[in-house]
């Protein structure tokens, strides 16, 4: 096929048919549908975090134990951190997205910059999400219960809950993620390739 | 070729976005439909590329000031959908290939769709590029869109003229 007919198939490729095109009211309905969604994650993270730090450390501070417990204490207070970090992180997140209507290049070095902040709050999901609950949790297992054999048994648990999430955010990162960059990065360097590159 | 809207700005910012939608589906539907020919390679892919384009545009309609032409902006929102649409989808995908025809095919219906299927076979970026050089745009307006210097454009317009005849050479 020669380039003049591919430029002639090209251009007389047919409008679509006019059922195809959304009216605004159900475009309105759509971006509503996606706003409540977004809307909804972030505002149950924030309340699930909340309701955790505050029930740990009413269970710290309101002498349930028999006076101030530190570890309870350091429990809420991992609870807390790691709502913030991510409430910080949506935060973040809202403020750098951008509209699909930048120039190519850019735009697709938003989305690499964005996939690989991803990558690294998955792969460093130890640090900022696991043990700073983990670590006083282990704490309480520690101190807590009477029985060793409990103890064991909370301890056992606490490690391996921390392994499960730990090994699954990796699976992620190595599943979607890397593809993602991979692509991104090819692109880029598709559309960036200068002057001076090989042909 | 594609000219920049005649309207001065101001009036273009007084229409209603509702209008302006409308009208941009209206004297672009064609463009849009192409690009979900290309990257969409199934008919639910395209659907739904379709579907993500519309809205897409519909929300960059409160951040149009009339910095770019519309076409430009239409182009750019598109595109950026569509390439964002490849990369989530699944890779096992890839082998489906609804569009294989024989090069046989002596209709135009038969012979566009081998053309979309052949030009499938570029990269996800060739294929922007494809877009817009096919369509007869200049090599600023390729540059707005892509971001890339005027001077590039021309390189890789080069360069993707050569895959150009490849793809379509082959089954000549």
């Amino acid at each position: 096929m020669n380039i003049d007919l591919a430029i002639n198939l090209w251009r007389t490729t047919p409008a679509p048919d006019q059922s195809l095109t959304p009216s605004q009211a159900e475009l309105k309905k759509r971006q509503r549908r996606l706003a409540g969604q977004v809307r909804r994650r972030d505002w149950t993270e924030a309340i699930v975090g909340c309701i955790c730090t505050a029930f740990f450390a009413y269970i710290a501070l309101a002498d349930v134990f028999g006076g101030m417990r530190w570890d309870w204490l350091a429990v809420a207070m991992g609870c807390g951190f790691v709502s913030a970090f991510m409430i910080r992180e949506r935060v973040l997140v809202a403020r750098v997205r951008q509209a699909n209507t930048q120039p190519l290049v850019q735009s697709l070095e938003n989305d690499l910059r964005a996939v690989e902040r991803q990558i690294y709050l998955l792969r460093n999901v130890a640090w900022w999400y696991v043990l700073p609950i983990e670590l006083p949790m282990l704490f309480v297992a520690l101190t807590g219960p009477e029985f060793a054999s409990i103890r064991a048994l909370f301890i056992t648990m606490g490690v391996v809950l921390a392994l499960v999430i730990i090994a699954l955010n990796r699976w992620v990162v190595r599943k979607t993620l890397l593809p993602q960059r991979k692509a991104l990065i090819a692109a880029l360097n598709d559309l960036r390739e200068g002057l001076d590159s090989p042909t | 070729m594609h000219t920049k809207s005649d309207k001065p700005v101001s009036s273009r910012q007084a229409l209603n976005d509702g209008d302006r939608f409308e009208r941009w589906l209206a004297q672009h539907g064609a463009l849009i439909e192409r690009i979900c020919r290309l990257y969409g390679r199934t008919i639910e892919e395209r659907d739904d590329l379709r579907q993500d384009i519309h809205l897409a545009i519909w929300r960059s309609l409160a951040t149009y000031r009339g910095d770019a032409s519309e076409v430009t902006w239409i182009y750019r929102v598109a595109l950026n959908v569509a390439l964002s649409a490849e990369r989530k989808r699944s890779p096992e995908a890839d082998d489906t290939d609804v569009d294989e025809l024989p090069a046989t095919a002596r209709d135009d219906d038969s012979r566009r769709q081998w053309l979309y299927a052949r030009l499938r076979e570029l990269t996800p970026a060739d294929r922007s590029l494809a877009v817009l050089v096919l369509d007869g745009n200049s090599y600023a307006d390729i540059s707005e869109v892509l971001g890339i210097s005027v001077s590039n454009v021309g390189v890789r317009i080069n360069r993707l003229k050569g895959k150009l005849k490849k793809v379509l050479g082959e089954q000549a």
